[in-house]
């Protein structure tokens, strides 16, 4: 077993946020991706460590990572038009990258199918089925999801210490060396 | 849902209220005071109310300040526990700035009591600050320094048998001084989200005012017992006038800038119930009691400013230019007395002068307003789940931008000089400061609050679609925006956006700041710079052991006790 720490949600939030950032995605998507992986972690476990793999394996700002939930968004336009849509992911992507996006499709009235909602984050989807839906409040699964929420943002999330260091790791250089910046504010032409 | 409330409320004086353009100026909001519902006061309010007791309930501090104390507080069922650890260090290692390495005074609020591990975690963890690493039974996490000036000459007049001399104490106003109060999640601490809904903590900043109480608390605790360790038999304690004029003085950077230009639902939040109880006090007839509590308030004011500073407080007022403002306030109240509306009237002559003066009236005749404190809380608390709908349409979104955005054209940002800084977070302790374009690339290093000029270059790029493009198709062309179309979707209260821009070279972040402090409960605004400034919290405010009559609202604005002389003569 691995020993795990216990993390607030909007740690993962931070940092993913800004390992994003520092990997060359624009804020926008940089957000995106934090939202994401904050939402799969809390509701799906593993996407901290699906998204430090990308990180390490791929370039971020062309990756799934960015581009699925693209793909997810014009495909709700057509379930909006027609009713129902699908999509495919060729590769696979990791549901970490797109398990926000699909709730909130789902918000809007545009259920899924084709990711588990049972299924840790780092499970890959190939394809993805969209449908309109009458009260997407009523589900079932907004309950379970409102549920797991409140608790982690009560008690934390325990995420593998190994990946979360990872993490940290990565989202250091989007940090500025103080020197550098009072070595700027000292220069003569700074006011 | 409380934006719905918030949404009533404000739909139902929607011609009584100030627009936006007059109070989201970066004037106006420079000009703030606390009100009758700033963070502090409804704290302390809801304490009395609802019967919280606190207590000290360890103080295991040798003859120079240094060691533990424990402060406890139960609020209904809950209870809290303030834990602080208190050291010296040397007067060279003092700072203001949220990146020093050492205090004088570490804490943490927590839930429950600290025994066993956990009061071993917190005695290891808390003196680190951010180096720490907390869990969920944190709530907040603050540190501190002795006031260089002022605690030494406290501990030796007590020692010595005497009440300070307020002509030493001048307008200091506080004993500790704070750097920072750390909460919602970070370190791992309490997410605001997790507390249930029935919880005493669960209203914005409720945590990190409680946890001010009580560290304004041990700064009495510590100079009264260094001076009954200085000289046992001559020692006395402050009297009844010092007792409450301390506060707990703060130094606020930086920090709060992004902030106010992440959440433009909760900056909506804070100034909308300003402006909810101003509208409803400007429609209030002049009875007889409220004319006098008006003047009363008036006096108050007077007598709290007039015996302040000159120091240099630029771009504010100092204490003796508010209290010549006061005289013109209160000239200008007599006049106003008898016209139907009297309050609207004051109003209407404030709006003419400067911003400051406007503001002091706002401050002043809220005083009369008296709304129900759970109201209130539950218009504080917003949500802030917001995502862009794809099929939002290019002539939704320019619709949008010219509802909510066209002070944008006020701003000139096509000029370079709008873009002239950039926001980053320092390594040390990650505190955020702004650096200049021109000296140092971002590199993807940017903290995004540059929302004036990102919706600027959004509105540029939908040139060329047509109206029925679904926005997502822009954003699938120009990934860029993304954030800036997110951002236009979320600002959907009047409120919301700080009218100015971040970036600019003529942005000034004092005036986003004193909004930001005056809604907490802070005064004494003393500007150390255009970056950074020092304030006052909690000073005239009741004690930890005050009950009954003691625990009133009516306790800001407190009058510099006098001097002992004076104090025989009027005997």
């Amino acid at each position: 077993m691995s020993t795990s720490v216990t993390v607030a949600p909007r740690e993962i939030h931070d940092l993913v946020y800004r390992a994003s950032s520092v990997a060359g995605c624009d804020a926008g998507m940089a957000e995106r991706i934090a939202h994401n992986v904050t939402f799969a972690e809390i509701h799906h476990s593993g996407a901290v460590r699906a998204f430090c793999e990308a990180l390490e394996t791929t370039a971020l700002p062309t990756s799934a990572w960015v581009t699925a939930p693209d793909a997810l968004a014009a495909a709700e336009l057509a379930a909006r038009d027609r009713g129902t849509a699908s999509v495919t992911f060729e590769p696979p992507v990791p549901l970490a990258a797109i398990a926000a996006t699909l709730q909130q499709s789902l918000e809007r009235g545009v259920a899924s199918t084709g990711a588990d909602a049972d299924a840790r984050a780092d499970t890959t989807v190939s394809a993805i089925e969209l449908r309109l839906i009458d009260d997407p409040a009523a589900s079932a699964r907004q309950a379970q999801i409102d549920h797991t929420r409140a608790n982690a943002y009560r008690h934390g999330i325990a995420v593998e210490q190994a990946w979360f260091s990872r993490l940290e790791a990565a989202a250091a250089d989007y940090l500025v060396a103080e020197s550098t910046l009072d070595e700027i504010d000292s220069r003569p032409n700074v006011a | 849902m409380s934006e719905d409330l918030l949404a009533a409320e404000l739909s139902a004086r929607q011609t009584r209220l100030r627009p936006p353009q007059v109070v989201m100026q970066p004037a106006m909001m420079g000009a703030a005071r606390l009100t009758r519902y700033s963070f502090s006061r409804t704290m302390l309010r809801r304490a009395a109310r609802e019967g919280w007791t606190a207590r000290r309930v360890r103080f295991d501090i040798d003859d120079r300040g240094h060691g533990e104390a424990v402060y406890q507080v139960d609020a209904g069922d809950c209870r809290l526990s303030f834990v602080a650890y208190t050291t010296t260090i040397d007067e060279t290692e003092h700072t203001d700035r949220v990146i020093a390495e050492r205090w004088e005074v570490t804490g943490a609020l927590v839930s429950g009591e600290p025994t066993g591990d956990f009061a071993r975690l917190l005695r290891r963890e808390v003196p680190r600050q951010e180096a720490g690493r907390f869990d969920a039974r944190v709530l907040v996490l603050t540190r501190g320094n002795r006031s260089v000036r002022f605690f030494d000459y406290l501990v030796d007049s007590l020692a010595a048998g005497r009440q300070p001399d307020p002509a030493q104490v001048a307008d200091a106003g506080y004993i500790l001084r704070s750097t920072a109060f750390y909460a919602n999640g970070k370190y791992g601490m309490r997410s605001f989200e997790g507390y249930p809904s029935d919880h005493p903590l669960r209203v914005p900043y409720r945590a990190q005012m409680l946890c001010a109480w009580m560290f304004r608390e041990l700064g009495y605790d510590l100079v009264e017992h260094c001076a009954r360790a200085g000289d046992p038999s001559a020692a006395v304690t402050f009297d009844v006038e010092w007792s409450r004029y301390f506060g707990l003085g703060n130094a606020t950077g930086l920090g709060l800038v992004p902030f106010a230009f992440k959440h433009p639902r909760v900056l909506h939040a804070w100034v909308a119930v300003r402006e909810l109880a101003l509208a409803d006090v400007r429609s209030l007839r002049g009875t007889p009691d409220r004319l006098a509590l008006v003047g009363e308030w008036i006096e108050r004011a007077h007598l709290h400013f007039v015996n302040g500073t000159d120091d240099d407080c630029r771009p504010f007022l100092n204490a003796v230019e508010v209290a010549a403002a006061v005289e013109r306030i209160r000239d200008a109240f007599e006049s106003c007395r008898n016209e139907s509306l009297p309050f609207d009237a004051l109003y209407r002559w404030a709006e003419r002068c400067d911003p400051e003066t406007t503001e002091l009236v706002v401050s002043l005749l809220i005083e009369l307003h008296d709304a129900d404190d759970d109201l209130i809380d539950e218009l504080l608390t917003v949500s802030q789940h917001s995502s862009l709908d794809p099929a939002l349409t290019v002539g939704q979104v320019r619709a949008l931008l010219s509802e909510r955005f066209a002070w944008l054209h006020e701003l000139d940002l096509d000029d370079t000089s709008a873009q002239m800084w950039w926001w980053v977070i320092s390594d040390n302790t990650e505190e955020p400061r702004r650096t200049r374009r021109d000296q140092l690339d971002p590199s993807h290093r940017d903290v995004p609050i540059d929302v004036a000029l990102r919706l600027w270059r959004l509105s540029a790029a939908l040139d060329g679609y047509d109206d029925t493009t679904p926005i997502q198709r822009v954003l699938d062309d120009h990934p860029s925006h993304r954030l800036a179309a997110e951002r236009l979707g979320a600002s959907d209260r009047i409120y919301g956006e700080p009218r100015d821009n971040a970036c600019s070279e003529r942005y000034l972040p004092l005036m986003l700041q004193r909004f930001q402090l005056a809604a907490y409960g802070m005064d004494n605004f003393k500007p150390k710079s255009t970056d950074w400034l020092r304030v006052t919290l909690f000073g005239g405010a009741p004690r930890l052991a005050s009950e009954g009559n003691e625990m009133d609202d009516n306790w800001v604005l407190p009058v510099r006790p006098r001097s002992g002389a004076d104090r025989g003569r009027s005997q």
